[in-house]
């Protein structure tokens, strides 16, 4: 039986990197991420899985990290924001300017990275709900949406051998 | 940041899982099992709940079943919503199961934890209660499946200390009639429900089998509200007269809104199921 009792180390498995981390049985993954991991991109928000901010992808499925506890994400892939390196989505959200304070855009980012990788051949109203899992206080969702549609439309593309046309030329 | 702290803990089995609860229950400690929910981790940041464990029972190979056996469709509690519709056994349950929550919540939300939550919507039971659906408890009374009419009394599921919800399952042949499902919320696409409706085709009656969630404190099998519905229309029947408790009167919706609306989904629900049920 698994088990983490007061303070103890344990190995999480976070953007393809082996990461010691101390916690606690009551700590969340959110909390560990960036308390003990330094990763900081996932927001604390409502912390009570409404907003999405700390949106993180656990085993390629886009999950709320104050909602999972840590020694829930024991033997599990978690990748948060700061393991998308100059990823298609990322590129999408940067040519439609899909953020405006930026709060939320980690969390945005994991959604579409999620979906790009698990339904890129998704139709609009399940990209739409996938996205409703996050609030954009700022309430940007054209931009955010168009950038999903590019993203989405990039990885099927990509599939045929084929690329985008600049974000200009593409129709909304 | 959850301020209390406690041990978290996940055994292998679902004997594992029961000694375990009972002897920290026993040495007067205050376990958890954390079945799917989300509400330990939300609670215990607020302080509603203050666990000195958490017992992690998702994992245990029978609360992960997804089977058909002896014609009837067995689904694990450990499920989360997301992988039953993935794999989409029911289409009545997965019109359900897509209304709870939002998607990202959906991976972590599991049926059992819809179901023993202390949430009262519970959903997911809708389906289930339009039917001879049976559970699958493991717990003082040993391994055993019982009907869940039995066990679900007074809108939410009734469990002994420590006892764990394992499975449900129905007859698979009732997973191919006809059926709907209708949500109605105050504003948002994502919150909790004023009335959701759950509809089957009854063979050989005119009226569907009806189950509810929203309308009052707990789902519940709307059977008077079946049998007035043969003599009158949704907007006739005395509603209040066929209800187990008077309509909830919350921040969601006053009583006299919500009965208005359950009036409206049943139309819709009626029309949808067509003339014969």
């Amino acid at each position: 039986m698994m088990e983490i009792r007061n303070r103890q180390e344990i190995l999480l498995h976070v953007n393809g990197d082996r990461r010691r981390a101390t916690v606690r049985g009551s700590d969340t993954l959110l909390q560990v991420l960036r308390t003990e991991l330094g990763l900081t991109g996932a927001k604390p928000g409502c912390e009570n899985g409404d907003c999405g901010a700390c949106t993180v992808l656990v085993d390629d499925w886009p999950v709320k990290a104050c909602l999972m506890l840590a020694g829930d994400a024991l033997d599990r892939r978690i990748e948060t924001v700061e393991g998308l390196h100059n990823t298609g989505t990322q590129r999408a959200f940067l040519e439609h300017f899909a953020f405006q304070c930026g709060y939320c855009t980690s969390g945005f980012l994991m959604v579409a990275e999620g979906l790009r990788r698990n339904r890129s051949a998704a139709h609009d109203l399940e990209q739409i709900e996938w996205l409703r899992s996050n609030i954009c206080r700022c309430t940007g969702y054209a931009e955010i949406l168009a950038a999903v549609r590019d993203a989405l439309r990039s990885e099927v593309l990509k599939g045929a051998g084929l690329t985008l046309a600049p974000a200009a030329s593409v129709p909304s | 940041m959850i301020a209390v702290d406690f041990a978290y803990r996940r055994p292998d089995t679902l004997a594992g899982a029961y000694e375990l609860f009972s002897d920290l229950a026993r040495r007067g400690e205050n376990p958890f099992y954390l079945g799917g929910g989300t509400e330990i981790v939300t609670g215990a940041r607020t302080g509603l709940f203050t666990p000195s464990s958490v017992i992690d029972v998702k994992a245990i190979s029978d609360l992960r079943a997804l089977a058909v056996h002896d014609g009837r469709l067995i689904l694990g509690a450990g499920l989360s919503l997301r992988e039953i519709l993935a794999k989409d056994p029911w289409p009545l349950l997965s019109h359900i199961l897509s209304r709870i929550a939002d998607h990202s919540v959906r991976t972590q939300i599991t049926l059992g934890g819809n179901l023993v939550g202390s949430i009262p919507y519970r959903e997911a039971v809708l389906p289930f209660l339009l039917t001879e659906s049976a559970v699958r408890l493991y717990g003082s009374g040993g391994d055993r499946w019982v009907p869940l009419a039995h066990v679900f009394t007074d809108g939410s599921l009734r469990l002994a200390v420590g006892e764990l919800l394992v499975a449900l399952s129905v007859p698979e042949a009732v997973t191919r009639l006809g059926g709907v499902a209708c949500k109605k919320t105050r504003f948002d696409w994502v919150d909790y429900p004023l009335v959701t409706v759950a509809a089957r085709r009854q063979p050989g009656r005119r009226i569907p089998a009806l189950a509810v969630s929203g309308l009052t404190s707990g789902p519940f099998r709307a059977l008077r509200v079946e049998d007035a519905l043969l003599h009158a229309g949704p907007a006739e029947i005395p509603l209040r007269e066929l209800l187990p408790e008077a309509p909830l009167d919350d921040r969601h919706g006053s009583s006299a809104y919500r009965e208005f609306v359950f009036r409206n989904t049943l139309e819709d629900v009626l029309e949808q199921l067509g003339p014969n049920g």
